[in-house]
């Protein structure tokens, strides 16, 4: 009797070990996924307040908020093993300035690639595209090497182009570009902008830093065969 | 195969694989490798596996499917636990059904293995790396097999670049 007893109690103990274990494992994962969950709010909240604060922090700065809806400011990163710059954030107020066509550039084309080259580069002298769009094709096409199928894909035909290198954290290497760009042919001097971009150099340079690691690469999931 | 037959697999092998975590329980990391084989498979197969049609989200790819419905425990069963000094786990195996075709469930595996250490931040940018990813803006279509043959185009052109430069 005693002996029925002991097995009875033992296969009790059994099912509630395995019932805990059970449990237990279940447990697990459902902490896994609010931890996982977590750690992606994290990340979207790193992105976030980076990509869009920063973007529009540096657009108020130079004062897009009294006619915001002709400039744009676009952060581009260089994959080197692609050979590509990719667009990792856009501002502007108006919408029909924020999507493009394609979000993969050319290294030997548009005002990236004379940054790229130079360090920092101004042209303020593109023909009015509604008054004179073939000479504005011409003009792009001749200094900045587009087509004219490609200018017309151009969202945004814009007058003034300025764009800035953003070097490593050794100052060394480039590793990113901005550009600002706008509508309006005389919204900014190159003087301006000039020193708008060497009073912020360091702080460029810190974000890109910051944000570099976390941005999505090409060459990343290439690596990986995907 | 219907298609909700043909993703309900999918679910199941990728589960059946996911031997130590069960992240994959998680939709979110769910949703991801589905992408991921999805688009493995189209530069290899010129096809993707399942028929979902995926967007650029917020965050990440979305699926115009909720795949949370396909999580289903009880089409698993548990072939064997394995055990150590401080972790406790079991290996899943999915039920006999209708397999999908060898090589569209090799990739489903080889993706689980690259991916069996990596968080899920890491798993999301390698999803949001990829091109049709990077190559488009939130709420774009990525017709993944179109985008396939743009990347092999594109990665010819860039190799081309390299060694006419370097």
């Amino acid at each position: 009797m005693s002996i029925i007893f002991v097995l009875a109690s033992l296969a009790m103990i059994g099912i509630g070990f395995v019932d805990t274990f059970m449990a237990k494992t279940y447990g697990e994962v459902v902490t896994n996924n609010l931890k996982l969950r977590n750690e992606n709010q994290a990340i979207v909240e790193v992105l976030g307040k980076f990509r869009k604060h920063y973007a529009r922090s540096l657009a108020q700065d130079l004062g897009f908020d009294l006619d915001a809806s002709h400039h744009r400011i676009t952060f581009y990163v260089f994959d080197e093993k692609n050979n590509y710059f990719y667009r990792f954030h856009r501002h502007s107020s108006n919408p029909n300035y924020l999507g493009t066509t394609n979000n993969q550039y050319s290294p030997t084309q548009g005002c990236i690639c004379k940054a790229w080259e130079s360090g920092f580069h101004f042209d303020n002298q593109f023909p009015d595209p509604v008054k004179r769009y073939a000479a504005y094709c011409e003009y792009t096409r001749k200094l900045y090497n587009y087509t004219h199928d490609e200018v017309q894909q151009l969202k945004m035909k814009s007058r003034l182009y300025c764009s800035w290198a953003i070097k490593d954290t050794d100052g060394i290497g480039n590793v990113a570009v901005v550009v600002v760009e706008s509508t309006e042919p005389n919204k900014w001097s190159e003087q301006e902008l000039h020193d708008f971009f060497v009073q912020r150099r360091e702080a460029l340079r810190q974000y890109i830093a910051t944000i570099h690691p976390i941005l999505p690469k090409l060459s990343d999931a290439s690596n990986l065969g995907l | 195969m219907s298609n909700r037959e043909i993703i309900q697999e999918v679910v199941d092998v990728i589960l059946e694989n996911d031997v130590a975590t069960g992240y994959c329980h998680n939709e979110d990391y769910l949703k991801v490798i589905v992408y991921l084989s999805d688009w493995k498979s189209c530069l290899e197969f010129q096809k993707p596996i399942t028929p979902i049609r995926w967007k650029h989200g917020e965050i990440g790819p979305e699926a115009d499917i909720d795949l949370s419905n396909f999580i289903r425990p009880e089409r698993l069963s548990i072939k064997q636990k394995i055990s150590d000094l401080w972790n406790n786990f079991f290996k899943l195996s999915k039920a006999k059904t209708q397999r999908l075709k060898i090589n569209e469930e090799k990739i489903v595996e080889e993706l689980m293995v690259k991916l069996s250490e990596m968080p899920l931040s890491e798993v999301y940018r390698l999803a949001n790396s990829t091109f049709p990813m990077i190559t488009t803006s939130t709420d774009d279509k990525l017709k993944l097999r179109e985008f396939s043959n743009r990347y092999k185009h594109s990665h010819l052109k860039a190799t081309l670049s390299f060694v006419e430069h370097g």
